[in-house]
């Protein structure tokens, strides 16, 4: 039972992403019909909270793994390809970007449920390609030199990572995930450079803020809000193999948290305040793995929505919008979904943060504490924008876009009534007002970040020396 | 097999510096060829270390040193993918010509 269902839900928006191309009638409706079914099976493995176990074909072949966490990760991935959709309801978009946003949004769920290195590999390639496609969507010099320095930033590692995967197979006789326990420690440093250039982790990280900040809203939101947690994914897999390998991976969730922290601060470009904001929520999602999934869903579900009001703004400039002010709707929903990654009880970043803070080692605490106080002061400049009556381009399915995830935030911050003591509650306001009293005296200082290191080159090389740094982690 | 191992390892480490030095996106692009050449050659390298023997089943070679089939399957897949990475990378360099025709990398970030 549990099989066909797994399989339906892995090969359906496959084979609608190219039957829509044949059958052009009705091709969006086809689409939100098939995005909405496919709430059902997640929610179903979320609720049901076990775990199975699924090979396909024989010894060798394709094996899944599912559990709640998978049912999380397989949550966002439709909620936000649906609120994305329905986004772009009325641009007039060609049936080819509908196609290809099912085929991403199928690569995605193949990435969640895959437990063995080749069918990962295959699910992320088939991801690199139709994000490659929708990011060059609108065919200038511009996108295409983005989608190309994509392409060729995930290609690189995922080299690295096929020789890692081999390996694993010359130690262990299978490309199993549990394989990398017991393997050599070249064969880890390769694998974890690969998964966190692709997760957008750490260093190997940095090609994510341009990418994300310069591409069209609908895709920053679907790259923000799902594609770089592909990536993550088999981080929180394979911390659970090991205490060895979960410290490197907790550790390099830790350095990821400051390192996208330090320039968030100092952010003027709403878009790749943004970007930079999920460089470091990435590390909070792998800061404690077993509740990663939580973590997930509620910044998936903030930082699309986020990404989505970009597009009806009057500026992108932070100093402009201060003065300009902002529709009082776009207002409310961009304050609701800030909140919640800051933190901010009763939304769904609140129980997320608490899970994740229950679950650190005692010497992740401190430090992530701290790091919060990164996120509320970068937040807190989106809050202070002021809110006016405007008459603006904004339709009814953007509007249905924007409430689906709002919703989705506030009532999934309800789902997990243990959350909630007044310690907790205590605990989490106070660097909350720490970071905004914070941000009132940074007010008016600037300071201007080198972006040098964004280059293609250096980010080839900075991939060398996270290879050297993990193998020397991995070794110890 | 030793010295064969340490220059599939040296094509690898040459593909990956002649992205990291050349200038050029062609040549990035064909240097990262070199790379996904060598990771290749040590998949069948690795699927070789017990034996060349083509793995078809036949009665009389039975307990004959067959080579693994398991990577050799594998890298197909990625050498198809490989490949169509390649021909979509060299299509949106052919599109960046238009506006860049030296295709020198620094120039095209300059912008």
């Amino acid at each position: 039972m549990i099989k066909s269902a797994t399989l339906i839900h892995l090969a359906l928006p496959f084979v609608v992403g190219f039957l829509v191309y044949l059958l052009p009638k009705g091709y969006r409706l086809i689409c939100v019909g098939v995005l909405s079914v496919s709430l059902s099976f997640p929610l179903y493995l979320i609720l049901n909270d076990s775990s199975v176990f699924l090979t396909l074909k024989n010894n060798f072949g394709v094996t899944l793994y599912l559990d709640a966490t998978t049912g999380y990760f397989l949550l966002t991935n439709s909620l936000v390809t649906l609120a994305t959709l329905i986004y772009c309801w009325q641009e007039g978009r060609s049936v080819f970007f509908y196609s290809q946003l099912m085929i991403l949004f199928a690569s995605v769920n193949g990435a969640f449920l895959s437990y063995d290195f080749i069918t990962f590999y295959v699910a992320i390639e088939v991801l690199s390609i139709a994000a490659f496609l929708l990011i060059t969507y609108n065919r200038n010099s511009h996108s295409i030199w983005i989608g190309l320095r994509y392409l060729f930033v995930s290609n690189v590692s995922m080299l690295f990572y096929l020789i890692g995967a081999v390996l694993v197979y010359k130690a262990n006789h299978s490309f199993s995930f549990q394989g990398l326990a017991n393997s050599p420690p070249e064969a880890i440093a390769l694998i974890l450079l690969g998964l966190t250039v692709k997760g957008g982790v750490f260093v190997s990280g940095l090609w994510l803020p341009l990418t994300h900040a310069s591409v069209e809203t609908p895709l920053s939101a679907l790259l923000s809000g799902i594609v770089v947690k592909a990536g993550v994914f088999p981080l929180i897999r394979l911390a659970s193999l090991g205490e060895d390998l979960e410290v490197i991976i907790r550790f390099i969730a830790l350095a990821a948290v400051y390192l996208g922290g330090i320039q968030i601060i100092w952010a003027k470009d709403i878009k790749r305040l943004l970007a930079l904001s999920t460089l470091s929520q990435l590390g909070y999602i792998i800061a404690s793995p077993k509740v990663a999934g939580f973590y997930a869903l509620s910044h998936g579900l903030a930082k699309a929505a986020l990404f989505l009001t970009t597009g009806k703004l009057p500026s992108r400039n932070l100093k402009e919008l201060w003065q300009t002010g902002i529709n009082r709707h776009l207002w409310w929903v961009m304050t609701v979904s800030s909140l919640s990654l800051m933190g901010i009880p009763p939304l769904a970043g609140f129980v997320a943060k608490t899970l994740t803070f229950q679950q650190l080692l005692p010497w992740q605490s401190l430090p992530l504490t701290l790091a919060t106080l990164f996120t509320v002061i970068a937040f807190a400049k989106i809050l202070v924008i002021p809110h006016k009556e405007e008459k603006t381009g904004i339709h009814l399915n953007h509007w249905l876009a924007f409430s689906l995830l709002t919703v989705v935030t506030i009532i999934s911050g309800f789902v997990i009534p243990s959350a909630y003591t007044l310690d907790k509650v205590v605990k989490s306001l106070i660097p909350t007002a720490t970071g905004l009293m914070v941000s009132l005296s940074l007010r008016g200082k600037e300071i201007q970040l080198p972006t040098s290191w964004e280059n293609l080159e250096n980010l080839l090389g900075m991939m060398s020396l996270t290879l050297i740094g993990l193998f020397w982690m991995a070794l110890s | 097999m030793r010295i064969l191992e340490a220059l599939i390892l040296l094509t690898i480490i040459v593909g990956f510096l002649g992205m990291v030095l050349k200038r050029n996106l062609l040549m990035k692009i064909m240097s990262m060829d070199v790379m996904s050449t060598g990771v290749v050659a040590y998949y069948v390298l690795i699927a070789a270390r017990k034996g060349v023997l083509t793995p078809i089943l036949m009665e009389n070679k039975q307990g004959l040193a067959y080579a693994d089939p398991v990577p050799q399957a594998v890298i197909l897949t990625a050498i198809v993918i490989g490949f169509s990475i390649q021909a979509l990378m060299l299509v949106g360099a052919m599109k960046l010509a238009v506006d860049n025709p030296t295709l020198d990398v620094e120039e095209i970030e300059g912008q």
